[in-house]
């Protein structure tokens, strides 16, 4: 475990911020707690200090997680969220985009999300914008990257694509073995 | 020519390491004048390699290397001159100059001292040595100030010598340089050989990690470039402590991605809330058109053919066609309508 340096907290803000832009400020000073990144076996965890103090008496084969994971570097340095960052992204989305209950299902099971399956998207959304994807009823799903400006979409095809998947929350059970480590 | 350059004449030597065969024998003086004298000379030098070639096929081991037939050369016998001119000796220093009048010689001491303290032999210089400034016990002599720091004190000293013995080195190397000498050579460059940049380098790098830190601590020359991997070890920052090195790292990362956006004003959300105003009020030019023919599923990294297409393409089509009809008379079609015919798609936040 150890904190992370500049080009690896760099790319981790980057990614960040296309979803939460500047209320990244707000993830990292908080008035509760102290909360700290860090780097643990290839991934990001954000947890407050005195969380991160006792994870740091395990031995570090046996350390399995701690926090919340945010994601995790590559093994070429690139760094991917994951869905469990999901509980820090939906409260501060700068670009949201809503579900009808028929397209829900296929996003749930890793399929991109059609203008047919659209129901309401954020406006001024640019394209490849960070996107926050949430059912009708205001439950956060999962994220991705729009596909199209809220414009373009209004004006696209029902087969075509408007928000590429990257993590849903039906990864708890799809992707259990690989979600941490 | 029947003439034999070679018949009573003094057989020539050969050094096969160069190349070389030295025929000694006179040139025919009949036969340098007039017209013959490029024929004859040409005959005298096919002569002289013919003998050389059959010289070192005569005489050295021949192999066999995959498809040729190969000599190894002997190493050269004649000497041949200096490319560059000798290098001048060095001057001696001002302790080898008084050295040599007072006929001091060096004594060549013993690695391992008889070390009273801890009853056992020690090495006299590096790893284990009894290093006075690593005594827990320093006692204060009479005559010094009892309120003065006896470890401090040593440690000044020892730096006072050491920059001594670095102010000598360099007025040598001035002195040197001053009677016309080179700089001296870098250990870590090969013995003299620092002539490239490249070189240069890699002595900085070696010398940088030749201490017990293994350069570690070693502060950053002006305008050294660190490759972020060079050395064994990387530095981090420390796991639990102060926050306030990671705070810091983090505004700054903060601030250059603030500084990176490039549009405060959000022309996006100007342009769409002009758009929608421009649908509102009925503009049929600007207006949004009506359900547009749908367009032909594209598949990625396929070429599209000209004219005919191939029986995947058209089973493709097919089956889009099928989805099209179901599409038109579902009931996603009636919402889409119905949607469409609402003004506006997006929910205005």
């Amino acid at each position: 475990m150890r904190p992370l340096t500049e080009d690896e907290t760099k790319a981790v803000f980057e990614k960040l911020s296309k979803f939460i832009g500047d209320s990244l400020t707000a993830l990292l000073n908080r008035a509760d707690q102290q909360y700290c990144l860090r780097l643990h076996r290839c991934r990001v965890y954000y947890a407050p200090e005195p969380t991160m103090k006792r994870a740091a008496n395990v031995q570090r084969k046996q350390l399995l997680s701690f926090g919340t994971c945010l994601g995790k570097f590559t093994k070429s340095n690139k760094f991917h969220l994951q869905v469990t960052a999901l509980d820090f992204l939906a409260p501060y989305a700068k670009h949201k985009i809503w579900l009808k209950p028929s397209a829900e299902q296929q996003f749930l099971y890793g399929h991109h999300v059609t203008k047919a399956g659209l129901g309401r998207i954020t406006d001024a959304t640019p394209q490849y914008a960070g996107l926050v994807v949430y059912s009708m009823s205001d439950t956060p799903l999962g994220f991705g990257v729009a596909a199209k400006s809220t414009l373009q979409s209004r004006k696209a095809d029902p087969m075509a694509l408007v928000c590429f998947h990257q993590a849903d929350i039906g990864e708890y059970i799809r992707s259990e073995a690989t979600l941490f480590g | 020519h029947a003439m034999s350059v070679l018949a009573t004449s003094v057989p020539p030597t050969f050094d096969l390491g160069l190349l070389l065969i030295n025929n000694p024998n006179p040139l025919d003086p009949a036969s340098t004048r007039g017209p013959e004298l490029e024929p004859y000379l040409a005959a005298v030098a096919r002569e002289n390699a013919q003998s050389l070639l059959s010289e070192i096929w005569q005489r050295l081991p021949a192999e066999r290397v995959e498809d040729a037939v190969v000599a190894p050369l002997p190493p050269p016998s004649t000497p041949l001159p200096r490319e560059k001119p000798p290098p001048k000796p060095k001057p001696p220093s001002r302790w080898e100059e008084f050295a040599r009048l007072k006929s001091i010689r060096r004594n060549k001491k013993e690695q391992a001292v008889w070390d009273e303290a801890t009853g056992e032999w020690r090495p006299r210089w590096g790893y284990g040595r009894a290093d006075p400034s690593k005594e827990w016990l320093l006692e204060v002599p009479a005559s010094a100030d009892p309120n003065e720091d006896q470890f401090g004190r040593l440690k000044k000293e020892k730096k006072e010598r050491v920059a001594k013995n670095e102010l000598q080195r360099l007025k040598n190397i001035s002195r040197n340089m001053r009677l016309g000498g080179t700089l001296p050579a870098l250990s870590a460059g090969g013995g003299g050989a620092t002539s490239s940049s490249k070189e240069l380098k890699r002595a900085l790098v070696v010398a940088k990690r030749s201490d017990a830190s293994v350069g570690q601590f070693s502060a950053k020359v002006g305008g050294e470039k660190v490759g972020h991997l060079q050395g064994r070890r990387r530095h981090f920052l420390p796991n639990t402590g102060s926050l306030t090195a990671e705070r810091g790292i983090q505004e700054q990362v903060l601030k250059e991605l603030a500084a990176r956006r490039t549009d405060p004003l959000n022309t996006e959300r100007a342009v769409n809330r002009l758009q929608q105003q421009r649908e509102q009020s009925g503009d049929a030019a600007n207006a949004v058109n009506g359900r547009r023919r749908p367009q032909k599923k594209k598949t990625a990294g396929k070429v599209s053919t000209e004219g005919g297409k191939s029986r995947r393409q058209n089973a493709r089509d097919s089956k889009s066609r099928k989805y099209k009809k179901a599409a038109a008379s579902g009931r996603a079609n009636q919402k889409m309508k119905s949607l469409m015919k609402s003004k506006t798609l997006g929910k205005r936040k």
